[in-house]
């Protein structure tokens, strides 16, 4: 059951991408992307993170919601995405390059990969429950936690900040 | 049957596929979606991982592989914020996603 | 029969001295393009030519000095190419071989070749050539000479291809060297078609002995080496074709006999031959010459020739056929230096049936007999020609006998040339009774008939040229005379020559008779480097009707021809109307133009629409050099569009590929 569970979700993350990475329209790049990381969203909860899988799933649901509006705000104001001086290379080409170079990269990267292959074992009771890991959050990582409630903090302010009318006078 | 190798590869392939996004494409949106994209493959490659562990290992293994996958989201997502900022500041005086256009150091 | 050779410096001189003159020449006229003065080309090429004598003599002098039977010298002195190493070692070198039978070739076309030098000088003396074309006629008149004295003392059969070539180009070279005539133009291409034909049979039969010889684990390629391997050749029945039996050695014999009959210009090649009368008058001989060296090919390779009954007879049948066939068509001829060529085929075609019976001595001394009667006969013509300003037909000849006397009696002598009538009866005696499977009486009356009909035609050409009436046009009937002494000199000493060749009797029939010891000296001399069949010795008496035989063809051919061309002749010219058709076409000087039809038609058809539109226009011209510019040319143009313009992109790309090749490098 989870192994065609888990090639399901293998094939939507691979469409997904396949459609969005050398796709034209800005609109589906982004669409395709939502659809790959909710799947990976899936992949997620079928390894047990029920709990990161959730986070992961509002992360990307607004992601994509916010890219989306930057997509139809920015980009809808002119028009399409005007083309760029001149063309210089077919799609082709990029294509095959890319695609040369990116399994290329894939290959070299496969030589790291270690061999945990057998039998499937289940890891014990509670796993990825919110239990454990609020646990884990609050007595080993709290430093970590409160500084990432700074970044957010910094990131916020800095990104109204800087998209601000006022920033550049 | 263990999924840990196939999916060890997909993560693989998700972090060239974001790779080449970055490199590939011309719109500023979508180099973000390319980085957005290798680091979700990170961050399956991090839970694969405790997952392998934790099976072996049973309650000594922990968590910790979902504890910095947590981190990476966060992270991930004050990175877009200020990103974004930057990318409204510049096109608010450029009238465009070209990342061709991006060769002055102001704005 | 192998003699180990001794070594000796003075034999490359005698190949080397003309081809370096020729090439001196022809660096001056090609590269340099300053013709030198016509002294000193004469002097050049005429010291070359003496010189090359000089060590030929020599060479001969210490040769003979030598113990009997241990008569080689040899000169390696270079070395051309090697392969292999240890078993399977080939090697060639410019080494040189100066055994009997190489001698004697080489001493004759050295002496024949000084001789017509020196008559050259003469001949050119008046001409009103240009100093280049002056240069050019002694450039490839020392290559001739060079090539010829290269293929007779080569040591190896691949050198001794390096002079066939050599004397097939200076020969068409020749024959074609008033190129702006354009029947001059054609003779000279096909006799170098025919020549480069020829010669394709002979690389043919070099390749077919190297494969006996690697096949059956030979290294040696040098032909001292090969003669046991020949021998074993020629023991050796080897292929079995659609229930034929073919011999290697067969085969191969057939291969170098068409290219020793082309290069001898007998049937049916004899054509380009004929066509060495456009070449320049003194070189006329010299061409002949190259008729030698077919049958030096034939007499080095004896022990191939000895092998089958079926090469035997096809050798022996094409000289019987040839000699008859030339004394017909010399006897149509009107123009005067064809004659004497066809004359001189026909006399060289008996050396062909010795070679085919097996008489290999005796072969060799009417070759060198011949040889000298015919440079004799055509530099008489030569001076007829010159003095009469350029007429070569002998219909406007006549009673030249007051005029030019001692050209008269030259000319004489060489026709009747009693020592060639010696060498002939032994030939045609070992036609008749030697052991060989091609002698038979039939061959024996073919080359008698042939014989006769030889002698009318020389007869005729004396008679038509130098006696009767005058029959030149009014403005020839001026004071033209003898040509002075250093002219005629060479002609005086090739006329004593023709005579002292009595002495050389092929076999002991007539020394007996005649009470003198060893007067088969020459061919005693040759005699161990050739293969010998053992002739069953006839019997005095059982000789002699042979030899009444001969000597009657030689009074019956005298006779014939003093009835029919002089004291009857215009009774005959009255009958022999109907033969006029027949007389047209044997005169025809469109030598060898049948051969366009058969073999340039095809050939340029091929040429034409496979090599030319196919190869050239398809393959070469469209896709391989425009297709490789335009290849380029994208590439070029697109690939500098992308790298050159300095893009963020572009730059990325390549720093991905930079951290695969590490990731590659590290990894991997």
């Amino acid at each position: 059951m989870s192994a065609i569970l888990i090639a399901l979700v293998i094939v939507v993350i691979l469409a997904g991408l396949a459609a969005g990475v050398p796709g034209r329209s800005s609109t589906g790049g982004v669409l395709a992307f939502g659809i790959t990381l909710c799947a990976l969203s899936g992949v997620f909860v079928i390894f047990g993170a029920h709990f990161v899988a959730v986070a992961q799933l509002i992360a990307t649901l607004s992601l994509t919601l916010v890219l989306f509006l930057f997509v139809s705000m920015l980009e809808g104001r002119r028009g399409a995405q005007a083309p760029g001086p001149e063309r210089l290379h077919s799609r082709l080409g990029l294509v095959l390059v890319g695609g040369g170079l990116g399994l290329g990269l894939l290959a070299a990267l496969t030589g790291v990969l270690p061999s945990w292959g057998g039998p499937a074992v289940d890891p014990p009771a509670g796993f990825g429950g919110y239990r454990e890991l609020a646990g884990l959050l609050f007595e080993e990582y709290s430093l970590l936690v409160a500084a990432l409630g700074f970044l957010l903090l910094a990131a916020l302010v800095g990104a109204g900040l800087v998209s601000g009318r006022g920033a550049d006078r | 049957m263990s999924f840990s190798q196939p999916l060890l590869a997909l993560s693989m392939g998700i972090f060239v596929f974001g790779i080449l996004c970055v490199i590939l494409r011309r719109s500023l949106l979508a180099i973000f979606v390319g980085i957005e994209l290798m680091l979700a493959a990170g961050n399956l490659a991090l839970i694969i991982s405790n997952h392998h562990w934790a099976a072996l290992e049973g309650d000594d293994a922990g968590l910790h592989g979902q504890v910095f996958v947590l981190m990476v989201v966060i992270v991930s997502l004050a990175q877009l914020a200020l990103g974004l900022g930057m990318l409204v500041a510049f096109h608010r005086h450029r009238s465009s996603l070209d990342v061709a256009d991006v060769n002055l150091l102001r704005w | 029969m192998v003699v180990e050779p001794v070594p000796s410096i003075s034999i490359r001189w005698i190949p080397a001295l003309p081809l370096m003159i020729a090439l001196l020449h022809g660096v001056m006229l090609i590269v340099i393009r300053r013709p030198l003065s016509r002294n000193i080309v004469t002097s050049f090429s005429c010291g070359a030519a003496l010189f090359s004598f000089a060590a030929a003599a020599f060479a001969l002098a210490e040769l003979i000095a030598l113990p009997e039977g241990s008569r080689a010298l040899s000169d390696e002195f270079a070395n051309w190419f090697g392969l292999g190493a240890g078993a399977d070692l080939f090697s060639a070198d410019f080494s040189f071989r100066f055994d009997t039978l190489s001698g004697t070739f080489s001493f004759t076309i050295a002496f024949v070749a000084l001789l017509v030098h020196l008559s050259s000088v003469g001949f050119t003396r008046e001409d009103r050539r240009s100093k280049a074309e002056l240069e050019r006629f002694y450039c490839l008149l020392g290559l001739l000479l060079g090539s010829a004295q290269v293929l007779v003392l080569a040591d190896s059969l691949l050198l001794l291809f390096v002079g066939f070539q050599g004397m097939t180009i200076a020969s068409s070279l020749l024959i074609a060297f008033n190129y702006e005539d354009a029947p001059c133009a054609d003779a000279g291409r096909r006799a170098l078609g025919l020549g480069v034909a020829t010669d394709a049979f002979a690389l043919a039969g070099i390749l077919g002995v190297f494969w006996y010889l690697t096949d059956a684990g030979a290294t040696a390629v040098r032909i001292q080496d090969l003669e046991p391997w020949l021998k074993e050749m020629a023991g050796r029945e080897l292929l079995q074709i659609a229930g034929i039996e073919l011999s290697v050695a067969g085969g191969v014999g057939l291969c170098f006999f068409v290219a020793a009959a082309g290069r001898a210009a007998q049937l049916p090649m004899h054509f380009w031959l004929l066509a060495g009368a456009r070449a320049p008058i003194p070189a006329a001989p010299l061409i002949v010459l190259s008729s030698v060296t077919g049958i030096y090919l034939c007499c080095r390779l004896s022990t191939i020739f000895l092998a089958g009954s079926e090469l035997s007879l096809i050798v022996a049948w094409t000289g019987a056929a040839t000699a008859l066939f030339a004394a017909v068509l010399a006897l149509a001829q009107r123009n005067l230096l064809r004659c004497v060529i066809a004359c001189g085929i026909g006399q060289m075609a008996f050396s062909f049936i010795g070679i085919g019976v097996g008489a290999f001595s005796a072969a060799v001394t009417n070759t060198v007999q011949v040889t000298i009667a015919q440079s004799l006969l055509l530099l008489g013509a030569g001076v007829v020609v010159h003095g009469l300003n350029g007429e070569e037909s002998m219909r406007r000849m006549g009673g030249l006998r007051a005029r030019l006397p001692a050209t008269h009696v030259v000319m004489l002598i060489g026709a009747i040339a009693p020592a060639i009538l010696l060498a002939r009866e032994d030939l045609l005696h070992a036609a008749h009774s030697g052991d060989s499977p091609a002698a038979g009486s039939a061959l024996f009356v073919c080359g008698l008939a042939a014989s006769s009909l030889l002698y009318v035609a020389l007869f005729r050409m004396v008679i038509r040229t130098f006696w009767g009436g005058i029959r030149s046009p009014l403005s020839f009937r001026g004071h033209f005379a003898d040509p002075p002494l250093w002219v005629m000199g060479p002609l005086y000493c090739l006329a004593f020559l023709t005579i002292l060749g009595l002495a050389l009797d092929p076999s002991q029939f007539w020394g007996d008779r005649v009470g003198v010891e060893n007067s088969n000296s020459l061919s005693h001399f040759i005699g161990s480097a050739v293969a010998t069949l053992p002739m069953a010795t006839a019997e005095a008496p059982d000789r002699w009707p042979l030899v009444w035989a001969s000597i009657l063809s030689l009074f019956l051919g005298l006779t014939v021809g003093y009835l029919a061309y002089s004291r009857f002749a215009p009774f005959f010219k009255r009958r022999d109307e109907k033969l006029r058709p027949l007389r047209e076409a044997l005169a025809s000087e469109r030598d060898g133009a049948k051969l366009d039809t058969w073999l340039g038609r095809p050939v340029v058809a091929f040429s034409r629409h496979t090599l030319e539109r196919g190869i050239e226009r398809g393959l070469i011209d469209s896709v391989l050099i425009r297709g490789l510019s335009s290849t380029l040319r994208v590439i070029g143009r697109q690939g500098s569009k992308i790298s050159q313009p300095g893009l963020t992109q572009v730059q990325l790309l390549g720093t991905l590929a930079g951290i695969i090749a590490i990731l590659w490098i590290l990894v991997g």
